[in-house]
């Protein structure tokens, strides 16, 4: 049965994610609009509306957690972090080491950020303080998609064969942002292929030097460019991943 | 006759260097200080010594020099070259012949390579140096003994050995270390031996990255896979050691770890004809406890009962290392030589479950005896081009992937 709320392979970028290969039974989903936007659970695949302009944060995804948050004491942002921190990290599998070095740095650089913006943070959601901490500031970082395959935004049918691999991608307020961090492999004529595919489709192909990930957080952030120097400016209030939902609507019959 | 079969690779050339085509597991690119590219290739038995190969233009490669071996018992087999300094192994047929070591050539002129240094290893109990891996400037490692050493079993006659080859004319023992138990005078028994196709415990490559300078990534024939910690290289220790033979047939060859993937790729040497050691597989080692390594898969092959027929061997033999230089590096990519089988290329991705994505099979090379193709070695450049060699005739194989 269509959902009003499906995403759809003409209007959407999909980013298959955490494993490596894409689920055939999530792209029935789409192509059938079974899916509801802007992330599949259990997939894990995200559908991210083309003409979306805003970054797709931390707390933006019903992430489809292997280990139930509710296992683990999450009575604070910090230690709801180090949760996410662990998920992602465990979407990298075991065989992929600067992706690990990757998860590290990247939340080693969003907590010190947080901690040497401190007051300002809290200064900005004094009015609801008590509700959040600073540390919930920490979701607003862009979503690191892990070991990632992408399929820009096309109609035409849907095929796992049309998924681009990446590294990680990010969607943020400059669209889609593939990267692959240099670990000194030989680029194959086919991910050339590939990249340019992409290129061509507007996303942003970029590669990431190990060095990045040995180096202090901040420089990680830097490097990365100013949606994810500033990712607390442009982010309202924030809130985290593990906030009660809304109840998901009912199809319709 | 059997026509050529691909599936993503195509042949650039073929050169069966001036009637030499019988070439070893030595094959290694030297970019010269005048911008060609050198390919030196080792040769499997006399009386070729080592072939260099201008293969600047890969659809047209030239021999620029071949050199020749003393006599007829001795093979140079393995070679590896650093800038314009090459190092060439020699191993005897039998124990206590000459010459039996390593030589070091100045290449700075491909066409006139002069002897600089040679590390002599022959003893009574000695072949000699089966394999050097020369990756850095100022040493290398070797399947050779030292002139003192004496084996239990004469098959375990090549142990680990480092040289200090900063001065070339003077090579110097570093590190050298043997499986304890194979050398006279060891308290430990001799290990025990593979009770059908037995061929020593001993080295065959000794890979040392410069990633990791502190341990060697050894496959040592009947002994399996071994990884020792060299940073002290007066007291080199056994950090890991996984040994699959038997049940399987033996004879480890290449130790290939791939460090940002905490995985390890061991091929296992074919070394009879018609499958008669078959199955000889490329394992795929988990290798996040470094201590304990364990098998997760095998990379496929064709069906034995296809390609044991064609003659020769058939099964794995060596995989392209990621050597330093100009050199195909990927953790992903395994190419590796399958004999008759051809060059085979494998996407390990997920490394539960390689997939091939890629073969080449010439058809049998003018003059072999095998009656098929007997790819014995690759090498792959930093443009992704193959450097295939057979074992007999067929020379030089230059191949192009389309992954």
């Amino acid at each position: 049965m269509q959902r009003p709320d499906a995403p759809a392979a003409a209007t959407h970028h999909l980013i298959a994610y955490g494993r490596d290969r894409v689920r055939e039974d999530a792209l029935v989903a789409i192509t059938e609009g079974r899916a509801a936007d802007i992330d599949l659970p259990g997939a894990p695949l995200a559908a991210v509306p083309a003409d979306r302009r805003a970054p797709v944060r931390l707390h933006a995804l019903a992430h489809p957690f292997t280990l139930p948050p509710a296992a683990t004491d999450m009575r604070h942002a910090d230690q709801q972090l180090d949760f996410l921190a662990g998920h992602l990290r465990r979407l990298c599998g075991s065989f992929w080491k600067p992706g690990l070095a990757f998860f590290d740095a990247y939340f080693d650089a969003i907590r010190a950020q947080i901690t040497r913006d401190q007051d300002l943070l809290a200064a900005r959601c004094s009015d609801i303080a008590g509700l959040i901490e600073p540390a919930h500031w920490a979701f607003c970082a862009p979503m690191p998609f892990p070991r990632a395959r992408i399929r820009p935004a096309a109609p035409g049918p849907l095929s796992a064969d049309d998924f681009i691999p990446a590294d990680l991608a990010f969607h943020t307020s400059s669209g889609l942002l593939a990267l692959w961090v240099d670990s000194g492999n030989s680029v194959l004529p086919a991910q050339r292929r590939a990249r340019e595919r992409l290129s061509e489709a507007g996303v942003r192909c970029r590669g990431l030097p190990a060095s990045a990930l040995r180096s202090e957080g901040r420089q990680l952030l830097a490097l990365l460019g100013p949606d994810f120097s500033d990712f607390t400016s442009t982010c309202p209030l924030p809130r985290s991943p593990f906030a009660p939902r809304p109840l998901p609507r009912p199809a319709a019959a | 006759m059997k026509k050529a079969e691909s599936k993503n690779i195509k042949l650039l050339s073929q050169d069966t260097l001036l009637g030499n085509g019988n070439v070893g597991e030595g094959v290694s690119l030297q970019l010269t200080n005048d911008g060609r590219r050198i390919l030196w290739l080792a040769h499997e038995s006399a009386p070729t010594n080592f072939t260099g190969v201008d293969v600047s233009d890969p659809r047209n490669p030239k021999v620029v020099v071949q050199t020749q071996l003393p006599h007829n018992t001795v093979r140079s087999n393995s070679l590896d070259v650093v800038g314009n300094t090459m190092a060439v192994a020699y191993q005897t047929q039998t124990w206590g012949q000459e010459p039996a070591g390593i030589e070091l050539f100045d290449i700075t002129k491909p066409e006139e390579p002069r002897s600089i240094g040679f590390y002599d290893c022959s003893s009574p109990h000695s072949r000699g140096c089966h394999q050097v891996w020369f990756v850095e400037e100022g040493w290398l490692t070797a399947a050779a003994p030292t002139k003192d050493f004496q084996p239990k079993e004469s098959w375990d006659d090549q142990p680990f050995l480092m040289l200090d080859i900063s001065n070339p004319s003077k090579p110097e023992e570093t590190c050298f270390w043997w499986y304890p138990g194979t050398r006279v005078g060891d308290d430990e028994p001799a290990p025990p031996r593979h009770p059908r196709f037995s061929q020593g415990w001993r080295c065959h490559n000794t890979n040392v990255y410069p990633e990791r300078p502190d341990r060697a990534y050894i496959g040592y024939i009947d002994g399996g896979v071994m990884i020792l910690d060299i940073a002290d290289k007066s007291a080199p220790k056994l950090v890991s050691h996984w040994n699959p033979h038997p049940p399987a047939n033996g004879f480890t060859h290449t130790v290939l770890p791939l460090f940002d993937r905490n995985l390890i790729v061991a091929s296992d040497e074919c070394v009879y004809d018609l499958g008669e050691d078959w199955p000889k597989r490329v394992w795929v080692l988990d290798a996040q406890v470094e201590d304990n390594l364990v098998p997760i898969s095998t990379l496929p092959m064709p069906p034995v009962e296809e390609f044991a027929p064609r003659g020769g061997r058939f099964g794995a033999h060596n995989v392209h290392e990621n050597r330093p230089g100009p050199s195909f590096r990927s953790d992903q990519i395994v190419i590796g030589t399958y004999f008759n089988g051809g060059v085979r290329v494998h996407d390990i991705a997920d490394p539960y479950e390689p997939k091939e994505i890629a073969h080449y099979v010439p058809e049998a090379p003018e003059g072999s005896p095998a009656g098929s193709i007997q790819f014995n070695d690759a090498y792959v450049d930093e443009n992704g081009l193959i450097y295939a060699v057979d074992r007999w005739a067929g020379g030089l194989y230059v191949l192009e992937m389309d992954i």
